[in-house]
């Protein structure tokens, strides 16, 4: 099925910029462990050539994030070069250091809007985060919505905040935000030293459910998106994705077929989130920009093979034996090798794989295969 | 939605695009030479050879795009009414989704009273729950009195009926504090040290679990 990402052309439609690993703060599930700028991280004159480049491509969608952005000492003049072409570019803070100032400064360089990290309500946020961060996030939107510009809500769900979704709705309704992202905090980064506190996979079951509702509901007072490791397939998946279009279903990882990631030295990925190394061998990075051009990086025959030119050889656990295999692809590959570098273990995190397992066919539209049913006796 | 119907649709979708291919005019010269005229080259029921259009359009330099190559994108398809929204994690989202915007109350205050009520009075704010029942669509529970809580009755888990206030582990120290007053530190200045290491039973010392690595002595009994 990968005949039907190529067909809608292969582009960097999306891209996740990381301006700087360096972060004001220390997360417990920053899954890229930000803290210290890299080494070699890009000058402003490179990034401004990196801005035109993703415009030449044809990006559609660029977020500046990292680290902290905006420790980045001129985020807003790349800001303004990517807002000069693309369509929709955007900014992700963890709010800490945001004021009136910086808002105003996303507002003239033209950004769409600023999204902040809010993962649960106060105590939860802040046991995450540092003391005092969740405030200074609603201060964030505050400066950020009188700029004249929407403010969005990444959640990060773990154990400790799973069970606030509809708690925390309301309140960033309250709050005046319009844009509200989910997606679950995986064990990579400073997560990987804290795996006990990943919401375990068997809440899929109710989660997933859960956030799809959200997404239906969603209104003109907040619209709630489920990030792409989130599914798959079942009787929530069409409320998961885009419902207006011919296919609302997940159709595999876009990494390298529409979406890129940029390092902040230079280094070019499928997709930001996915490791740079995996069990020490450098597995996803595609090139670097001080090297070659994002043009040459992105067309390069053989770049991004795991997933141009994946094999259904390369799923393993249940994943190999799911009705779905070929059109999903093991879903979310960050989430995957996160999970297990070797695949061998599938991806845990599906709805599908969890409802077979446990038996709840009342989650699914249909009964499960026996070849399925029979990977868990 | 079943295995059937998501199959259909990508059967569909392959289909119609298939005929929308352009071929190079190189190819379509080719075409042309080895005896392909305008009825095409469709041969039997093979849909996959149902290249009509790219034939005819062969030659045209204009037209000569083909599906999959980079450019593509610089072609305005900010809708891609095909595949579902592009939305990877710690991507921010600020695009108007059409399943939103469809909706009768976007851009409606649903509490402020309805300006175009056949009857306004002092009470015209009360009746919101009549002019909601307009607005909200087939999915939504049905108004009750505050809608705010009454739009959303979503799955809850297993053990929702035990009253178990979300408590942070003890294990769980504090996170390290952030810079004394980080708005006044300059991008450049030294960041706040790292945290310090976990308690060993939260570490996983992945590494040290190598074959070679040598195990910790025992506890005498």
């Amino acid at each position: 099925m990968l005949e039907v990402l190529k067909r809608n052309g292969i582009a960097p439609r999306a891209c996740a910029w990381e301006l700087t690993l360096a972060c004001n703060l220390r997360c417990r599930h920053c899954g890229s462990a930000a803290g210290s700028r890299r080494a070699d991280e890009l000058t402003l004159d490179e990034c401004l050539r990196v801005a035109d480049q993703l415009a030449a491509l044809g990006c559609q969608r660029v977020s500046l994030t990292g680290g902290e952005p905006t420790l980045f000492p001129d985020w807003d003049v790349v800001g303004k070069r990517l807002a000069q072409q693309i369509p929709e570019v955007s900014l992700i803070s963890n709010g800490w250091a945001w004021t009136a100032r910086q808002a105003e400064q996303a507002a003239q360089a033209g950004l769409r809007g600023v999204g902040f990290s809010l993962d649960g309500l106060e105590k939860e946020h802040d046991g995450f985060r540092a003391p005092g961060s969740f405030r200074r996030v609603v201060e964030a939107v505050k400066h950020t919505q009188a700029a004249g510009l929407p403010a969005g809500i990444n959640t990060s769900i773990h154990r400790l905040n799973a069970r606030q979704l509809p708690e925390l709705r309301q309140f960033l309704i309250d709050l005046g935000v319009r844009y509200w992202q989910l997606q679950f905090a995986i064990a990579t980064g400073y997560m990987a030293e804290n795996r006990d506190l990943v919401a375990p996979p068997e809440d899929r079951l109710w989660l997933i459910p859960q956030i799809a509702e959200l997404c239906r509901a969603s209104d003109s007072r907040i619209r709630v998106y489920a990030s792409d490791h989130i599914g798959y397939f079942g009787k929530s998946e069409a409320d998961l994705r885009t419902a207006d279009v011919s296919m609302p279903f997940w159709l595999g990882c876009r990494a390298g077929f529409h979406v890129i990631g940029i390092e902040s030295n230079g280094n070019v990925k499928g997709c930001l989130s996915l490791p740079s190394q995996v069990q020490g061998v450098s597995r996803f990075v595609e090139g670097n920009l001080r090297q070659s051009s994002l043009h040459e990086i992105w067309n390069r025959k053989g770049a991004f093979a795991y997933n141009r030119e994946f094999q259904i050889e390369q799923l393993g656990g249940f994943c190999a034996v799911c009705r779905f295999r070929d059109v999903c692809r093991g879903g979310c590959t960050w989430t995957m090798y996160a999970e297990s570098p070797t695949l061998a273990g599938g991806n845990p995190h599906c709805l599908y794989y969890q409802a077979v397992k446990h038996g709840r066919d009342d989650l699914l539209d249909e009964a499960p295969t026996a070849e399925e049913k029979a990977f868990f006796r | 939605m079943k295995e059937r119907d998501v199959r259909q649709r990508i059967e569909s979708f392959l289909k119609r695009t298939a005929r929308e291919v352009v071929v190079p005019a190189s190819v379509g010269i080719g075409l042309a030479l080895s005896g392909c005229d305008r009825t095409g080259m469709k041969i039997g029921g093979d849909a996959a050879a149902d290249m009509s259009r790219s034939a005819r359009d062969a030659g045209s330099a204009a037209d000569a795009a083909v599906v999959n190559h980079p450019d593509m994108a610089s072609q305005p398809d900010a809708r891609q009414p095909d595949l579902p929204f592009i939305a990877p994690p710690y991507m921010a989202v600020f695009q108007p989704d059409a399943r939103v915007a469809a909706l009768p109350d976007v851009g409606a205050d649903l509490n402020a009273p309805d300006a175009s009520a056949d009857v306004a009075g002092p009470e015209a704010g009360r009746d919101a729950a009549r002019d909601m029942q307009q607005v909200i669509p087939p999915y939504m529970p049905p108004p009750q009195p505050d809608a705010r809580q009454a739009d959303l009755r979503v799955s809850v888990p297993p053990d929702a009926a035990r009253d178990m206030p979300v408590i942070m582990p003890p294990y769980l120290s504090p996170p390290p504090p952030p810079p004394p007053d980080a708005r006044a530190v300059p991008p450049d200045a030294p960041l706040s040290p790292l945290p310090p290491p976990p308690p060993p039973y939260m570490a996983v010392p992945f590494q040290s679990l190598s074959p070679d690595a040598e195990l910790p002595a025992k506890t005498p009994k």
